[in-house]
């Protein structure tokens, strides 16, 4: 049982985590869940299709945002930048999907826009194939319909 | 990062990611599949885009001389940015200029050339059109048919026929011809199509709207002409009820809606109106001397055609000339939240009104030039492909040399 002002989070494969509220609800949804039914402030709440792993990754990067939002001096703009830096650069694809998909679903807009701008930069620029693979993408354009699109579209390609 | 086994990401993130790319590389993501393409040709990915880019974007055109066009940025902060066509071209070549709200395409009437370009400013893409080879006469007016579902798309052009006798009785004669981008050819319809009415002209500064099958050009005296593109014809819609038309010569009947410009300088509607959708329905929003209303278009369709009639949905204070009765000024932008509304005789001030705090902002200056009308049109940024187009990129035809420029300066212009 988590203590006054603290939440217990349980992951999909039973791990629990016990977190301040105020790093809790950086996620909307969990923000919601609270704020509508005091039970899960009590209890604990279970987040449905993400594992322990990621879970813990989550619940780092809202400490971290939590405690700069509170206190800016301890935690410089300049300071979150290089964590947030450090922080997708070490994720793997797998995890990186699993990560934008938790943090979708919780809605953490902060860390969603981050991911997403990361996969972005992973893209730009790559040829269609590239692209493909790592979206896991099956191309279902003939040869012809794909020319077409290049043909419309010249000073993308 | 090179996983051999890759988890599929919801479709709504890979577009979350697509829609960060820079437009480019966006428009690179169109050939990844079927379902790509489709979500980045849709201009809901275009604003949604452009949004985190540009924002809501207004673009001036300057009609009296026409090499000037400028943008003005509604978004904070608000810049306001002028670009001539190009030097050494001569005045008055290009129209006004007409942007579907749907699509974003641009359609310029050459009219040193005569013909039309539908242009989409942001691929690059441009498609010439020629002119009517069934009348010698230019249009009235224009019109553009499109769908954001379809890339095909029409231009319906309404011409004046010619007869002295409906003419004495004050009265005119249209007939319609329509181009169709999948024939590359015109089609003049036949006689029974004609609509005659009283004689009017078209308002100067208001584009033509297609809205659920149904094109739409308002006349300055303050009905409009639509045309119902499956039936192929056309038919008039009253102004509002309730706007007593004034002109100079008619004081005896001055009311407090009386419109500012019709009293003062005996102009007709359009001048001091704004006609376009806001919210899915067919809008006016008038400036009077008091205050500013907003006419919705209602439709009633039925089996022996359609009815519609203009309904007063909301009315605010006219901030302006309650404060300085000496001035006045039109909407030139609206969409059901805010309305952008322009200012002063000289230097034009940009005023923009919240409808729901009920807060006026001064956000900008415009300078004056010596355009007689001032035509401002919404700019939709969207990837909409134009069938059989040709790219600025491309060597032009030699018949075309004269027009790129004019449309690459455009284009600049609108993608700064």
């Amino acid at each position: 049982m988590a203590s006054k002002g603290n939440l217990t989070l349980k992951s999909c494969n039973g791990k629990e985590f016990i977190v301040e509220e105020k790093v809790a609800v950086m996620s909307t949804t969990i923000k919601n869940m609270v704020d509508v039914d005091d039970s899960f402030a009590q209890g604990v709440i279970p987040i449905i299709g993400v594992d322990g792993k990621i879970l813990a990754k989550l619940i780092e990067y809202c400490k971290e945002h939590a405690e700069a939002d509170e206190d800016e001096e301890v935690k410089s703009e300049e300071y979150l930048k290089k964590f947030d830096e450090k922080f997708v650069d070490e994720l793997n694809l797998n995890d990186l999907y699993d990560l934008l998909k938790a943090s979708n679903y919780l809605e953490i807009t902060k860390l969603l826009n981050l991911l997403c701008q990361k996969v972005a930069s992973m893209i730009k620029g790559k040829k269609p194939e590239e692209i493909r693979r790592i979206f896991n993408i099956k191309n279902d354009f003939t040869p012809e319909e794909e020319e077409e699109i290049n043909r419309q579209n010249p000073w993308a390609f | 990062m090179d996983d051999p086994v890759i988890e599929y990401l919801p479709e709504e993130l890979i577009l979350e990611i697509v829609s960060r790319l820079p437009l480019k590389y966006a428009v690179q993501c169109k050939c990844l599949n079927k379902n790509m393409n489709k979500f980045i040709s849709d201009p809901n990915f275009a604003i949604h885009h452009t949004l985190r880019n540009h924002g809501t974007t207004l673009l001036h055109c300057a009609s009296f001389r026409a090499q000037l066009f400028g943008k003005i940025s509604l978004d904070p902060p608000h810049t306001v940015n002028y670009l001539g066509l190009g030097k050494g071209i001569k005045e008055s070549v290009v129209s006004p200029i007409l942007i579907s709200p749907s699509t974003g395409r641009i359609v310029i009437q050459f009219l040193d050339t005569n013909f039309y370009c539908v242009f989409n400013p942001i691929t690059g893409a441009y498609r010439r059109i020629p002119p009517s080879p069934f009348s010698i006469a230019k249009p009235l007016a224009i019109g553009l048919v499109d769908e954001a579902s379809s890339p095909s798309f029409k231009l319906v052009a309404v011409f004046d026929v010619l007869d002295f006798q409906q003419r004495s009785r004050g009265k005119q004669i249209f007939k319609f011809e329509i181009f169709e981008s999948e024939n590359n050819s015109w089609r003049g319809l036949n006689c029974l199509k004609r609509i005659t009415c009283d004689s009017s002209k078209f308002a100067w500064a208001s584009d033509a709207v297609y809205l659920q099958g149904r094109l739409h050009w308002l006349r300055q005296s303050g009905d409009v002409l639509a045309f119902d593109v499956n039936n192929e014809c056309g038919h008039l819609i009253r102004k509002p009820q309730d706007i007593i038309y004034n002109s100079l010569d008619d004081r005896s009947n001055f009311d407090v809606r009386e419109s500012y410009y019709h009293q003062r300088q005996g102009t007709w509607f359009g001048v001091d109106t704004w006609f376009g959708i806001a919210q899915g329905s067919l809008t006016l929003a008038i400036a009077f001397r008091e205050k500013i209303i907003i006419y919705v278009l209602e439709v009633v369709d039925g089996e022996n055609g359609y009815w519609s009639w203009w309904r007063s949905k909301n009315e605010f204070g006219n901030h302006i000339s309650l404060r300085d009765r000496n001035r006045n000024g039109r909407p030139v932008f609206y969409n059901g939240k805010t309305l952008i509304f322009l200012s002063g005789d000289r230097n034009l001030d940009i005023y923009e009104y919240h409808i729901k705090d009920n807060i006026w902002n001064k956000i900008g200056k415009l300078a004056c030039w010596s355009d007689c009308i001032r035509s401002f049109h919404h700019f939709i940024p969207t990837l909409a492909n134009i069938p059989n187009s040709k790219h600025l990129g491309q060597k032009p035809e030699p018949s075309l040399g004269d027009i790129l420029p004019r449309l690459c300066n455009l284009r600049s212009l609108l993608l700064q």
